[in-house]
Parts: structure tokens; C-alpha cells; sequence
């Protein structure tokens, strides 16, 4: 998968096993004072963390395993930066003048979100078994019980904050990081106490899909996923405010960006498979949706209300829009196009998979079986009659 | 001879009017089922998107109305738990979880035959109007059917064990799935726990004593509690283990208040 972040003095683009941080000054980038980092050395010298139930000469190694990029973050300040790759293995740097790793650190599940808490001393990762988990910045740290979410004695660092039968798609926080909001692959949207994350505050449901992305704004929960449709959430009680039409009658909602415009919530959101970007205001009801066209299929978005800037990250490179209707390709280095071409997107199908115990079919069996043994009973009671 | 065969004639037309009146008991041996079902499947369940939109009435009738769910038999089996709760409670909606689609329409089935048994004797209690099963995955959807605190008792008898390491995830009382539950129950409301593995019994309630929201009840308020003495002899599994002369472990917790924010 390829990957965009950006802050006020970053743009970075993740792909492969590369990192490419570009600078950026206001509207305009440096790109000749870039720089390239390769984390196959971290994957493959980053010592393994023995299971519990795991034999000791049971020794796993990464070499010459191909990495992918899963997901990535910016902290709040721009000040941190944090990776997580295929080999699960998540990376933090620091952004200042130089960039430099501060961590790296392997998780128990493939992670397939992660996020900085606002007030930037953890980081949040989502993983596909369901669980949330907090990390520390600076160092490791762990609970008490050195136990996980499902009560099981762990050798990994890190605090569980939830877990569920389920795959964690997106995590996000409230401006002050007092709730933390959790989107899964069952339609759901959680919103727990942050770091209590025991108590459960509300659930925001009424999805039809799964929920791949969310965003707060103010007292709302926006989101959006498979069903194709913005969903507007109250962020206390999780009630639905406002859902959207349909942005496409079969493309799913990939990312979603809140912007706000002259005092206004404004939506922005990509599809899969999608170069199209659509942005609905939200003022008590949901405004004529606007579109801003890409030359291919969007990897990633991002919006920049302060230079009125949309970035957007494709096959054919970095490309700007400006607010104002003009659009420019930006020159990026070749290694950068190779590797965004070369990302492979994770083979995963977020719809569920139904093959277990239909029900219908089920119905279907039963009739036919009470069918026999009365068929049975019948013959029996005949054959009785004739008997007599 | 011919006589016998009248009086057989009369009373096979009696319980064949007799079954035709009342819809007959269903018969456990055509709903035999395997021990457990993989609740990390995707399961083919048609849940609510939302509690509001869960219309009750499909499954209490009119009894439904002005009446919600407060109790819930997670897992619930053969529903032996249920047919003893019902009479007790004649007031409260109680519903039972089970994932075995033959198991939960055995139930199901059992409950239409016991409501017309109801009928017919002129019952004047709640006749298990009371009572419905659904087949669902509370592991997954418990926050679809019940909202904040809507439930007064969850009842959680002789789950799966998964005596395997690798499978302590699924097992049903986890840390993470107890704030799930501690959601749908309202503060005041119990968890019980019933268990003839010991292992399981003493994970069930480590995992609930040093969850922040609950307490375990003191020995005195577990003996005053009337439903404590059900959970003994009313399930099919509990039956199976007097047999068997096992070794029962049951376990009561509260539900606390959520602890004050700090601002």
C-alpha cells in the first residue's frame, strides 16, 4: 500500500519499504532536500517477541520477506511521525530539522490503523484481530497484569485499551483526548473513555457496511465505509445526526477529511478504486456534493484549508490542486514513482464472507427431514393397518 | 380385539386433535448439534443496525409492548434456564442468545409449544410470552439488540472452555469483551457465571474481580439471591454434569457505577 501524510512541513509518502520525506515551505516543496529510508535493516535485526504458548527454539526470522507499508500518522504537533509494516513492526520518528527513528517495536497482529493520542505521549494501534493498543513514544510500556485484551499472560509490550470479535479499521480522538472512537468491520463505531477505555460511553451505530474511516469535528462523529454514504454522528450520545446519498452506487468510502470552511463542517471523502474526491458542506443537512477529478485512482488525500491545497497521491505521482480550479503534478524523485507503483494493496475484503450456517438452507433441511419421518410414520401406521 | 382397536382408533383421533389444538413439544433427538460454533465466523445473522430498530414483537407478540428485554442467557442451549426464569418473572422480557441455528429454533419451537400449553390450561401468568430465542452472536452484537444499561441480568452457564491456550480469545468472559457487557447492564444489574471447569471458573472470575466495573457478590447476598439455586439443576448441561457427579462453580457479579471522570 501506498501512503500520504502530511503536515505544515511534511510530506510523507510510504511505499514498499521506503519512507520519502519531502520538506515543504508554505505552498511550495523542496524537492531536492528529501530524504529515503529503508526499513528492511529495522525488520529484519528487530529481535522477535517470544509468545507465550511458543516453543524457545521455535526462532521465526523476517529475511527476505517482502515488506509492505499498513498504515501510518502524524502527530498533532507534526512533530512525530509513525510506520507500520507487513512484518508488524511499528516505527516512530522524530520530525524536527533532522529526521531520526526513536522506536521500533513489534506488535502481536497485523496492524491495520494507528494513530497519536492528542496529547502526543502515545501511539494507538488498531490491529485486524480487533484490538486497540497503546504504545509508548519515548519507551515501552506495560500493564500491571502483563496481560492483553483477551486475558492472556503476553510478552509484547504496550496497554490494552479494547478488544472485540471484530477488525479495527480506523481509530480517532476528541479535540482534548478525553473519548477515543473506534470503527470496526461490523458496522460499528465505538466511543470509550480515553485512557478508561473500559467504559463504553455510546455506540454510534446505523451503518450498513463496515466502517473504514472516521473524523470529529466539533460535537460530531463523521464517518464512512462500505455502505458508500457519509454517516453523522452525535459524539455524547452516538444518535445519527445526518447520512448522506449515496457517493457511488458500489465504490466504498476509503478515507475521510473534515475541513472547516468560513465557519462550516466540510466532507471531504475518496472511493476505492476511485480518482474522483467529492466535498459535501454540512450545515444541518447535507449540501450539493462538489467533485475534484485525479488522472488515476487515489492511494491517499489531503486537504490543507490554511493554502488551500489538495494533495493527492496516485500511480502517476504526487499531484496539487489549489482551491481556486488549478491543478499541477509535482516533480518527485524516480525511486519515489517506482516504489508507489510497485506498493501492492492488501488483498483484503472488508464485505463479509457468509458461508456458515445458512439459515435459509438451514429451514430448508428441516422441512425436508420432518418430511421423512412422517413419510416414515405413515408407512408404518399403514403397514400396521394391513397387518390387522 | 375390536374393541381395543375403537378405543385405539378414539385415542389416536384425541392426541392427534389434541396435537392439532396444542403444537407438540419438540424432540431434542432432531435437533442434535455439535458442542460449539466459531463465533470469529462470518455468520449469515440478521441483527438490527441499531436497538431502535429491533421490533420485539416479532418474538413476545403483544407482551412486547410497554415492556423492554432485561435479561439475557448468553449462549442460552436448550433454553433449560429460560422455561424456569419465566414463571419467576412473569413481568420481565427475557431473551436467550444462542449461535447453533438447530439449537436456537429447538428452543424456539419448545417456546410456541409451552405458550399453547399455556393457553390451552389457562395459564394466568405470563403463559413464556415472556421468554424468545434469538439466534445471534452476543460476542458481536450484543450493543445492536440492547442499548446503555438496558439489561438487568446477563446469564452466562457452562460456556465453551477452550481449554487451549491459543483459544482463550474466544473465550466469552475476556477483558475486552467485559466492557461490551458492563455497557448493555445497567449499574445495580448481575452477571452470573456458571461453570463445572474449575480452570474456566477461576479465570471468569479473576477476569470480573479486577474488572474496574464490577464486584463480586459476598457470600450472604449470593445465597439471598432466589435465581442462584436455578443455575444449578435447570440447564441440560447442568443436569448432564449431576450425572456425571462433576463439580459446579457458580459466580454472581455487579455491575458498578462508572467511576467519576477526572476533569
Amino acid at each position: 500500500m501506498a501512503l500520504l501524510n502530511v503536515s505544515d512541513s511534511w510530506i510523507i509518502i510510504s511505499a514498499t519499504s521506503k519512507l520519502f520525506f519531502l520538506q515543504r515551505k508554505g505552498k511550495d516543496l523542496e524537492t531536492t532536500s528529501h530524504k529515503i529510508i529503508d526499513v528492511t535493516e529495522v525488520s529484519t535485526s528487530l529481535p522477535f517477541v517470544r509468545t507465550t504458548y511458543e516453543l524457545e527454539e521455535n526462532v521465526r526470522t523476517n529475511q527476505g520477506e517482502k515488506i509492505e507499508m499498513c498504515c501510518s500518522a502524524i502527530s498533532r504537533d507534526g512533530q512525530l511521525f509513525a510506520v507500520a509494516i507487513s512484518s508488524k513492526i511499528c516505527l516512530i520518528y522524530s520530525l524536527s530539522s533532522s529526521i531520526e527513528m526513536k522506536r521500533a517495536f513489534r506488535v502481536p497482529k497485523a496492524p491495520s490503523v494507528i494513530t497519536f493520542d492528542p496529547q502526543g505521549e502515545h501511539l494507538i494501534v488498531g490491529d485486524r484481530a480487533g484490538n486497540v493498543t497503546m504504545y509508548g513514544v519515548s519507551e515501552a510500556i506495560f500493564s500491571d497484569d502483563k496481560l492483553d485484551i483477551n486475558g492472556e499472560k503476553t510478552n509484547f509490550e504496550g496497554i490494552p485499551l479494547t478488544g472485540g470479535i471484530t477488525m479495527m479499521l480506523d481509530v480517532a480522538f476528541d479535540e482534548i483526548g478525553r473519548r477515543m472512537i473506534t470503527a470496526d468491520r461490523d458496522e460499528k463505531i465505538r466511543i470509550s473513555r480515553y485512557p478508561d477505555s473500559f467504559v463504553i460511553e455510546a455506540y454510534a451505530l446505523g451503518h450498513e457496511e463496515y466502517v473504514k474511516t472516521l473524523a470529529i469535528y466539533k460535537n460530531y462523529v463523521i464517518s464512512g465505509g462500505g455502505d458508500c454514504r457519509v454517516h453523522i454522528h452525535d459524539f455524547d450520545t452516538g444518535k445519527t445526526v445526518a447520512v448522506s446519498e449515496r457517493l457511488h452506487d458500489k465504490k466504498p468510502i476509503s478515507q475521510l477529511q473534515v475541513v472547516e470552511n468560513n465557519g462550516k463542517l466540510n466532507v471531504w471523502s475518496s472511493l476505492e478504486d476511485d480518482s474522483t474526491l467529492t466535498s459535501i458542506a454540512f450545515d444541518q443537512i447535507f449540501q450539493q456534493a462538489e467533485q475534484v477529478k485525479f488522472d488515476a485512482p487515489l492511494m491517499g488525500f489531503y486537504v490543507d484549508e490554511k493554502t488551500r491545497q489538495i494533495y493527492g497521491l496516485n500511480t502517476n505521482g504526487l499531484s496539487v490542486h489549489s482551491f481556486d480550479g488549478e491543478s499541477h503534478q509535482l516533480a518527485i524523485d524516480s525511486n519515489v514513482l517506482e516504489a508507489i507503483r510497485l506498493a501492492k494493496n492488501p488483498d483484503i475484503n472488508y464485505f463479509k464472507n457468509v458461508t456458515h450456517q445458512n439459515v435459509d438452507e438451514y429451514k430448508k433441511r428441516k422441512a425436508a427431514k420432518f418430511a421423512e419421518v412422517e413419510a416414515k410414520k405413515g408407512k408404518r401406521q399403514q403397514s400396521l393397518a394391513s397387518q390387522n | 380385539m375390536k374393541e381395543n382397536e375403537t378405543n385405539n382408533q378414539a385415542m389416536d383421533e384425541e392426541k392427534l386433535e389434541a396435537a392439532v389444538m396444542t403444537k407438540k413439544l419438540p424432540q431434542k433427538k432432531f435437533y442434535r448439534q455439535r458442542a460449539h460454533s466459531n463465533p470469529h465466523s462470518d455468520h449469515d445473522i440478521e441483527y438490527p443496525l441499531t436497538p431502535d430498530r429491533m421490533d420485539w414483537t416479532t418474538l413476545y407478540g403483544d407482551y412486547a409492548n410497554g415492556r423492554t428485554v432485561e435479561f439475557a442467557d448468553v449462549g442460552c442451549g436448550y433454553g433449560g434456564l429460560l422455561m424456569q426464569l419465566s414463571p419467576r418473572f412473569p413481568e420481565t422480557l427475557m431473551i436467550g442468545l444462542e449461535l447453533r441455528v438447530k439449537v436456537s429454533d429447538f428452543v424456539t419451537e419448545k417456546i410456541e409449544a409451552l405458550r399453547q400449553k399455556a393457553t390451552t390450561s389457562g395459564d394466568t401468568g405470563a403463559g413464556f410470552k415472556n421468554v424468545a430465542c434469538l439466534r445471534s452472536n452476543a460476542m458481536k452484537y450484543m450493543p445492536n439488540y440492547f442499548g446503555k444499561g438496558q439489561l438487568t441480568k446477563i446469564f452466562f452457564l457452562y460456556p465453551d472452555p477452550h481449554f487451549k491456550n491459543r483459544k482463550h480469545k474466544w473465550r466469552i468472559v475476556t477483558p475486552g469483551m467485559l466492557a461490551e457487557y458492563a455497557y448493555v447492564l445497567r449499574p445495580g444489574g448481575l452477571i452470573y457465571t456458571m461453570t463445572d471447569v474449575q480452570d474456566l471458573h477461576e479465570w471468569m472470575v479473576a477476569h470480573l474481580s479486577s474488572h474496574p466495573l464490577f464486584e463480586r457478590l459476598t457470600k450472604e447476598e449470593e445465597d439471598a439471591d432466589p435465581v442462584v439455586p436455578l443455575l444449578f439443576e435447570s440447564t441440560e448441561e447442568g443436569q448432564k454434569v449431576t450425572r456425571n457427579h462433576g463439580s459446579k462453580f457458580p459466580a454472581v457479579f455487579r455491575r458498578k457505577e462508572n467511576p467519576v471522570e477526572k476533569n
